[in-house]
């Protein structure tokens, strides 16, 4: 088996487990619902619980722009977003560990590094085409429901292939703790701890340029020029994933996999 | 895998250090950028007051406004060439110098250095664009090293006292303490009664001021002998149209170009609400007329 049938096997699994689909749903459920929400639920509800509040007071508490949506739906996609896509893939190393099936392609003369790189091809292809795919439509829908008042797509491309780079790097975690841990739930919220424990770490010291988080903080920014802490942390970021990914088929490479 | 920490960490020095040109000076180094590729002309950029560095950033705001580097970009993408660089309060020159005694001239000789730079670099001509406090700073420095333009955004046309008394007398008392320094400085007594962490009154701060309000930029502008050009904006609420006036007036002759809708910080606005934001939202471009603007001066000086 090479690297392509690997590949091969990979999108059918997640094609079977419906992984590729709850990571599109889920990320867009958030560009379509967030513009909905601030025009027209938040506004009716805030309404109903403070009856006597004027719709100014209300539209202030709200956001009121397409740029202000835009970042609203960004924050959510790592606050919410995060979760949804750790727990979904939070199986494919543990969960194959756990149920024997990582023993496969072993036997048929497959090499840990390409079952690890299949991997990260295959679900870091469909993580950036859906956060960027998610990030165009929430771009359209807040622009119709508000005005289309950010100067161009780019950068908003940029949130979104941004946004793609950090889940590789959740990914990349999900891959290293999986093969240690082999328990999917524990490897989830594992992921979770360390993405969300970085962030605040980064922006405590302010070190979010050499940290992945710096890829959201940037991506949210929606800036005419990107800085060059961008690049920093685009560095550090693919380092991050390529080490994680090293640790991972070392630990495989001297882990006996038959055992339960 | 040390491998690729090790690309990591060079990596991360050479984004960190990629473009950037350093101007020695006796007391510390500059540290400057160009955009674009003419080697003939240079518009050299000098930043407003407080620590605004090379790209229009004040590290006294969170957040970024991207003013200066938006200029340089879209400028270079017409075809002219830009010199920024990190003032000695700013940025990455901060570091390098000892900022406990500051004097107004400093920044003049700063920019001057700067000047002298751009001309052993092969530089033509050299056009000044001043923005803010860099607009005096810049007319200063052309006044000493002669240049072929000079472009003025949003500069001030009065003593830096005055400015401060208009700015503060809508907000103090006639007889407060703090208009009372500002006539003290006048005098040029210091008032040392304000505690050293005062905003704006530290003693350290009043002597800054002392070295600053020598310099009335209605009569500097008239010692420059080269094509001029006043730009100003309407929504600017630092810097006002009666500013514009007053360097206009010094020189019936130069080119003055009051621009609607555009604030301090070149984004265009609309309300006071989105002016506050553009200070530290880089998702805000520029004011669409200034370059256009901008870019037809330079052209009359090819």
């Amino acid at each position: 088996m090479n690297i392509k049938g690997i590949i091969k096997k990979e999108i059918l699994e997640g094609i079977r487990n419906y992984r590729f689909l709850i990571i599109f749903g889920g990320l867009l459920f958030f560009a379509i619902l967030d513009p909905i929400m601030n025009k027209i639920v938040m506004p009716q509800l805030l309404k109903s619980q403070f009856p006597n509040m004027t719709l100014e007071a209300i539209n202030d508490m709200l956001a009121s722009n397409q740029i202000s949506v835009i970042r609203g739906y960004l924050e959510d996609i790592f606050e919410i977003g995060t979760i949804i896509i750790t727990f979904t893939l939070s199986g494919i190393v543990a969960q194959e560990i756990s149920e024997k099936t990582l023993i496969l392609p072993i036997t048929t003369g497959k090499r840990y590094g390409h079952l690890i790189i299949g991997k990260v091809l295959v679900y870091g292809s469909i993580l950036i085409f859906a956060t960027t795919t998610s990030a165009i439509v929430n771009y359209i829908y807040s622009g119709v429901l508000y005005d289309f008042e950010l100067f161009s797509l780019v950068p908003l491309l940029r949130a979104g292939l941004l946004q793609g780079l950090y889940m590789i790097f959740v990914l990349s975690i999900i891959i290293l703790i999986g093969s240690f841990v082999r328990k999917t739930i524990s490897t989830g919220l594992l992921t979770l701890i360390i993405a969300y424990g970085t962030t605040f770490l980064g922006s405590l010291f302010e070190i979010n340029n050499y940290l992945p988080a710096g890829l959201l903080s940037e991506g949210k920014l929606l800036a005419v020029i990107p800085s060059l802490g961008m690049f920093k942390s685009i560095l550090c970021t693919i380092s991050i994933i390529i080490i994680s990914m090293i640790v991972a088929v070392i630990r495989l490479s001297n882990m006996e996999l038959t055992r339960g | 895998m040390l491998c690729v920490i090790i690309i990591s960490v060079v990596g991360c020095i050479i984004v960190g250090n990629i473009g950037y040109h350093d101007i020695q000076l006796d007391d510390g180094t500059l540290y400057g950028k160009f955009k674009g590729n003419d080697k003939d002309l240079v518009l050299l950029i000098v930043a407003g007051s407080g620590p605004t560095d090379m790209n229009g950033n004040s590290s006294l705001t969170q957040g970024r406004n991207d003013s200066f580097i938006q200029l340089a970009k879209d400028l270079s993408h017409r075809g002219i060439t830009t010199f920024r660089y990190d003032k000695r309060t700013a940025g990455r020159s901060v570091d390098t110098f000892d900022n406990k005694d500051m004097d107004f001239d400093y920044f003049i000789d700063d920019c001057r250095d700067a000047i002298k730079y751009l001309k052993e670099q092969g530089y033509k001509k050299i056009v000044i664009i001043g923005h803010s406090q860099g607009s005096l700073v810049g007319m200063m420095a052309a006044i000493q090293e002669p240049v072929d333009g000079f472009i003025s955004v949003a500069g001030s046309g009065f003593t830096i006292d005055t400015i401060l008394e208009n700015q503060l007398l809508p907000h103090y008392d006639e007889k407060s303490k703090e208009i009372k320094a500002i006539h003290s400085l006048r005098e040029g007594t210091i008032d040392t009664s304000f505690d050293e962490d005062h905003a704006l009154f530290s003693v350290t701060n009043q002597e800054f001021l002392l070295t600053w309000m020598k310099y009335n930029p209605a009569e500097e502008i008239k010692k420059l002998n080269i094509p001029i050009l006043l730009i100003q904006g309407d929504m600017d609420t630092q810097v006002n149209v009666d500013d514009l006036k007053s360097l206009k007036a010094a020189n019936s002759q130069d080119e003055s170009i009051l621009i609607k809708g555009m604030n301090h910080v070149l984004k265009k606005v609309s309300s006071e609400e989105e002016n506050v934001v553009t200070y530290t939202d880089p998702s805000y471009q520029l004011h669409s007329e200034l370059v256009p603007t901008i870019v037809k001066f330079i052209n009359t000086l090819k």
